[in-house]
């Protein structure tokens, strides 16, 4: 705490009492030269007042003369960050870790308590301190807020947002359903997990297991997060807990119980696997959520306002969102945004729910054939293309993907090689429209991607295939919102 | 006993004739030998006394595997300094002591950790500082000015120094099994009540899985890749240390181990920000040190325990 109200003593009297006096301001062309009364910097922007108003100039692109110039030296870049416990003390450590590896700093945490973390960046040659980030746990929904009002710089968490919000999805997490391993678990359909978490099923053997009384355990308000599987939002009794990590103990240890935790903090419980009634399911691992077949995908948020940010954090956040930075997502036990390939050959069951799916209909059973002709030799990749419910604006984890591919198709990773974006529909309406549909689907995400696209050696094409290959069954809203996507294959 | 600095391989006459003269001097050394409690040996349980004993049996002072100890350096620049001290106590001292060089060895022992000795006639009832790498404790030297402890080895080759005084004596040992452990440690000094729990796959308190100070298991259960085990260094007056090893290069189970600290409030601390280090394998792969400022609870909560969920992340084995 003394810590924390030093560096905000710092802060208020800083800028102000160094920092007052007339400044020339030249870039470093000397193509523009500005004159006015400096009244802040913050160690990577000059605030001047000029003749033409308040400038803010970024002090990377300019020479600083007069009286008024402050030591450069002297400024220490800062930021305050908010966010749940697994990010903050999870994810933040070993990506600051890496990030001042790559860049020759020296990383230092200072834990204070369970919720206060400071971490610090210096120059290992002189020991000079660079940056200091002071890390919160935070999780309400005042975070946001308070990044307008400038009180947080950042803010990490799972509340998607818009406006002035600049955001970008640095890890993908899920909810799911976990039991214990000794828990003798089959599938179960999404009504019965749904009844299960209404108490409506109360004991494992309706299900073919045990004579087992089911004991529920639920996060705290976690009605809004189940309203997808489960729409009543009816919860039976259960025993309610604060924090994940203690909630997946609980149900790790029990083999009679059943419990719902983000992807990253299962622990030692097991998924249970559930999937409509038409017998189509998808476990929950790391590909079905990169590639978002899985229905409660997760996508986690780093916000911040604007691009005022000293550079050193600039640079900080570049590297959590590139793709660099996707190991160390992944090895503290979130889902990474790697773009990974999966074989034509490992989607046998995909390619069987699609023949079974096409039954005897002959149209479907030729629409089917001509798919799997076309796919046989590519390989799919894990990143989709999925929809906002009811409209054709991308969600936020394919909106992050647009950049991704781009990015990627930019580095050259897929240079000499063919991108097929293929278009899939629920299986909702007449097989002709949804072939159109798919296909018109396919053709935006195909032109989003080559806007970003700059002439690179690879050829972007379009196929689609209606309803040709269901991921989930239609009797659920969530499992037609899997069922629309496109797919990006490569050969 | 300045022997074990020269003992070389490839000289096993010379090393035969030394081992003689050590013999015939080293009669009174041989009565502190048969002294069987270390003042400070920690967690050197029962594992370990096989290994112990078959080197000792045979010879008058414990013979190390020359492949894996390297001669003792002393540190040069304070060397004219320390030649003097000795020879002062030397004299004043009423029993005769043939020599006053210190010596120390470091035997690989199963799980690897390693078994230090140090045997320091002029250094009775001492503190010895025990430094491997980031790892940093005090122990204490007996009645005869010995001492073993045992601690893992946190690299396939590790170097030891012990810090005696005014003296160094460095020293090195190869473990090949090293790379299999993970290891997670939590060091602080002064009289702090800290411990560090292992919860290992879903283990709930004092149940099998939970490894701490009070149920520090054993080295021997982990060579067997079965769970991990704790060591406790330093009798908490100086610096000690809490390491937590794990066999993760041969764990059967694939899942994650809790890692928890907890701190007493007590008269000393409470009210007060308490300072510790704690080691745990970062991104990078190495050891990586947090520096904890924790301000303890006041002193009308003296006895409760507080638990600091966050400092250390859960240890994942295997990914799903």
């Amino acid at each position: 705490m003394f810590l924390r109200s030093m560096l905000a003593l710092l802060a208020l009297f800083c800028p102000t009492t160094l920092m007052a006096g007339p400044v020339v301001l030249t870039t470093l062309d000397g193509s523009l030269t500005l004159e006015g009364e400096l009244t802040s910097y913050d160690g990577e922007f000059f605030r001047v007042k000029t003749a033409f108003g308040a400038l803010t100039m970024d002090g990377g692109n300019v020479l600083c003369d007069g009286p008024g110039c402050p030591d450069p030296d002297a400024m220490v870049a800062r930021s305050r960050i908010a966010g749940p416990a697994g990010m903050i003390h999870g994810l933040m450590p070993p990506l600051l870790e890496v990030f001042a590896e790559r860049e020759g700093f020296e990383y230092r945490r200072r834990f204070l308590n369970d919720s206060n973390v400071v971490w610090e960046l210096s120059d290992p040659a002189t020991g000079r301190r660079l940056a200091i980030f002071d890390g919160e746990v935070r999780e309400d929904d005042e975070v946001l807020t308070h990044l307008a009002s400038r009180e947080l710089d950042i803010v990490l968490g799972r509340q998607s947002t818009k406006g002035p919000v600049r955001q970008d999805v640095i890890a993908l997490d899920a909810l799911v359903p976990i039991v214990a391993p000794a828990n003798p678990r089959a599938m179960v359909t999404q009504s019965q997990l749904s009844q299960l978490l209404s108490g409506r099923i109360d004991n494992w053997s309706v299900l073919g297991g045990p004579d087992l009384p089911v004991t529920l355990h639920l996060l705290e308000g976690s009605e809004e997060d189940l309203r997808k599987w489960h729409p009543s939002r009816q919860l039976g009794v259960a025993i309610r807990h604060d924090d994940p990590a203690t909630l997946a103990d609980a149900v790790a240890g029990d083999p009679a119980a059943l419990g719902v935790v983000p992807y990253s903090m299962i622990g030692n419980a097991v998924p249970l696997v559930f999937g409509g009634a038409c017998g189509l399911a998808i476990p929950a691992t790391r590909n079905t959520i990169r590639s978002e077949d899985y229905p409660l995908t997760k996508p986690l948020f780093l916000q911040r306002i604007g691009a005022r940010q000293p550079k050193i954090v600039r640079d900080f956040i570049a590297f959590a969102r590139s793709h660099e930075a996707q190991p160390v997502i992944r090895s503290v036990g979130y889902v990474d945004q790697a773009i990974g390939r999966i074989a034509f050959e490992r989607q046998g069951g995909r390619i069987a729910n699609a023949v079974l799916a096409a039954g005897d209909d002959s149209d479907a059973g030729r629409a089917v054939r001509d798919m799997v002709g076309a796919l046989m030799n590519k390989d799919r990749l894990t990143l989709t293309f999925r929809f906002q419910d009811g409209s054709s604006e991308l969600d936020p984890q394919s909106a992050s993907n647009v950049r991704r591919l781009s990015d990627a198709i930019n580095r050259g990773d897929f240079d000499g090689t063919s991108l097929y974006f293929v278009g899939f529909s629920d299986g909702v309406g007449p097989a002709d429209g949804n072939q159109r549909l798919s296909n018109r689907r396919a053709q935006s995400v195909r032109a989003a991607v080559a806007a970003r696209v700059e002439d690179a050696p690879v050829d972007l094409r379009v196929e689609a295939y209606g309803e040709a290959m269901p991921m989930a069954c239609d009797d659920t809203n969530w499992g037609r919102q899997v069922n629309r996507r496109v797919e990006v294959w490569m050969k | 006993m300045g022997f074990l600095a020269t003992l070389d391989k490839r000289r096993i006459a010379t090393v035969l004739v030394v081992l003689l003269i050590a013999f015939l001097t080293g009669h009174v050394m041989q009565t502190v030998l048969a002294d069987k409690e270390p003042v400070a040996a920690i967690n050197g349980g029962p594992d370990a006394a096989p290994v112990l004993r078959s080197n000792e049996d045979p010879k008058p002072l414990p013979t190390p595997p020359a492949a894996t100890l390297m001669p003792i350096l002393e540190r040069p620049p304070l060397l004219p300094r320390r030649v003097q001290e000795p020879m002062r106590i030397w004299r004043d001292a009423k029993m005769a002591e043939p020599d006053c060089t210190a010596s120390a060895t470091a035997q690989p022992s199963p799980a690897a950790t390693v078994t230090l000795r140090i045997d320091a006639p002029c250094h009775k009832r001492a503190t010895v500082r025990v430094r491997q790498g980031q790892i940093v404790a005090d122990a204490y030297t007996n009645a005869q000015g010995k001492l073993t402890m045992r601690m893992p080895a946190l690299s396939e080759t590790v170097t030891f120094e012990f810090e005696l005084g005014a003296k160094l004596i460095r020293l090195s040992a190869k473990v090949p099994e090293a790379p299999n452990f993970q290891h997670v440690a939590l060091l602080w000094t002064g009289k702090q009540a800290l411990r560090l729990h292992a919860y290992e796959f879903g283990a709930l308190k004092n149940q099998f899985g939970h490894v701490w100070s009070g149920a520090p298991k054993s080295p021997i259960r982990a060579s067997r890749g079965s769970g991990g085990f704790l060591l406790r260094l330093g009798d908490g007056t100086g610096a000690s240390a809490e390491i937590y090893s794990f066999p993760a290069g041969q764990a059967p189970t694939r899942g994650i181990i809790r890692l928890i600290v907890e701190a007493q409030v007590t008269k000393e601390n409470c009210g007060h920000v308490i300072q510790a280090t704690a080691l745990q394998s970062g991104a990078l792969g190495h050891l990586s040190p947090t520096d904890v400022e924790y301000s303890m609870p006041g002193c009308d909560s003296i006895g409760r325990i507080v638990r600091l969920q966050n400092l250390l992340q859960d240890m994942r084995l295997a990914e799903r």
